[in-house]
């Protein structure tokens, strides 16, 4: 009963938010996103009729959808970093740069576990799988958040809501997931509540947050300088390289 | 059982950098935030210039005045002097995330930003608010005359962030510096 009340529950949520963007022309603004909310609405339907009168086909459903669920996910996350930077390309550049380094150490270990012949032992389930490509997207999400704060990237109410919403969505989904693949199927109920649960708070948010469509601010007071980067950023290396040089020094002596 | 660990960490670290980020964000418009780091730029600079300061909170002379002159003054002098040695040292550690924001600003713009530098200006910085938070924590143990030696340092590398300060005060637009001027100018007045 509770299940299903969440479950109708987030379902209208989503209706009501991808009929705000489309009635106030905003769907197109983020694409990806409300793309990824037609889908997660649509495969929900579907499934609730998949699951009432074609029991037999249910599992292998769930299954796919969950997984095209996960991929649109990624669709998510990379509209997400585009709008954050659209306007700071110096960030921009140090994400490009993070981001390959972390895609190679991700390379690096599959490929580590794939000699070690562990690598089945990571997709052994669908649970796992999801859960493997979920720590990846929240460990990019992190990396933006880390990002946002350092270089003082302001969000407008849209984005504020698109990263709380999915952070959290992501965030649950992965603790989660990891329990129900510890604890076994005793934990399922649970994990359902909290999926489900999850969904929802995630709905609720982006229902908030997008019921106006709000640009995000533009950086519109630039600091101009006359010297270069370069010079800058190594002026600013050196002075507090040596400041921590000669603090440290006291300390070890 | 270690990858499960490894996975919850990660989880549970997105959901704290979340709750962080947005308990901190405020509603702090974007005009706000860079007037403020442009204009704490010029109040470090000034606070820099008061060098000498330094070196006078944490010098002996007084305490070895009062010894002299009043020995029942000696535990006044001492609480007084450590709540102004840790408000001395704070300045300075406000003078490097001014100078520090100020870079940040100017660096999330341009195009011709380089990571490597930025990672290791950004652990020098770090390394450099860690060292003065043990200095706090030193002031705030054993008082600030017996903390000499490590703020001895702590004025040499006030010197450095003075320098480093005013080169990026000269190399600021000067229309823009001089607005900051007359915005900072009008906010005293109205205080």
């Amino acid at each position: 009963m509770l299940s299903d009340t969440i479950f109708w529950l987030t379902n209208v949520l989503i209706a009501l938010l991808l009929l705000q963007a489309v009635r106030r022309r905003f769907f197109t603004k983020y694409v990806l996103f409300f793309a990824y909310l037609t889908y997660v609405l649509v495969i929900s339907l579907v499934g609730f009729y998949v699951y009432s009168f074609r029991l037999e086909a249910y599992l292998s459903f769930y299954w796919y959808a969950r997984f095209l669920s996960v991929a649109g996910g990624y669709c998510v996350t990379w509209e997400l970093f585009t709008h954050v930077l659209r306007h700071y390309p110096g960030t921009a550049k140090m994400v490009r740069c993070l981001v390959s380094v972390f895609f190679l150490a991700v390379l690096g270990i599959a490929l580590v576990d794939a000699f070690n012949n562990e690598a089945s032992g990571l997709v052994e389930s669908v649970i796992r799988f999801e859960r493997n490509l979920q720590a990846i997207q929240a460990l990019l999400l992190t990396l933006l958040l880390i990002l946002i704060r350092y270089y003082a990237i302001p969000l407008g109410r849209n984005l504020r809501g698109l990263v709380l919403g999915y952070g959290f969505f992501i965030g649950v989904g992965i603790v989660t997931l990891t329990l129900r693949s510890l604890v076994g199927a005793s934990f399922q109920l649970w994990w359902q509540y909290l999926q489900q649960g999850s969904g929802l708070i995630a709905s609720a948010i982006w229902v908030q947050a997008f019921w106006v469509y709000a640009p995000n601010p533009k950086p519109d007071v630039f600091i101009r300088l006359e010297e270069d980067y370069e010079v800058l950023a190594e002026r600013t290396y050196r002075a507090i390289a040596k400041a921590r040089a000669s603090v440290l020094r006291v300390f070890q002596s | 059982m270690m990858f499960a660990l490894i996975f919850i960490a990660a989880g549970l670290s997105l959901l704290g950098f979340l709750i962080f980020l947005f308990s901190r964000m405020g509603s702090h418009s974007q005009d706000e935030a860079d007037q403020n780091a442009a204009a704490s730029l010029l109040a470090a600079d000034a606070a820099l210039w008061a060098q000498r300061l330094g070196e006078r909170i944490f010098s002996q002379v007084d305490l070895e005045f009062i010894l002299k002159e009043s020995p029942s003054l000696r535990q006044k002098l001492l609480r007084e002097r450590r709540g102004i040695a840790l408000l001395w040292i704070a300045r300075r550690k406000d003078a490097a995330r001014a100078v520090m924001r100020l870079h940040r600003l100017v660096a999330r713009t341009n195009v011709a930003l380089s990571p490597g530098l930025e990672f290791k200006l950004a652990a020098n910085y770090f390394v450099f608010l860690a060292a003065c938070g043990l200095a706090e924590f030193l002031v705030w143990l054993r008082g600030p005359f017996a903390s000499r030696k490590v703020v001895s340092s702590l004025i040499t590398v006030g010197d450095r962030m003075r320098s480093l300060s005013e080169a990026l005060l000269g190399s600021l637009d000067p229309v823009l510096l001089e607005e900051i001027r007359n915005r900072r100018a009008g906010q005293s007045q109205a205080s």
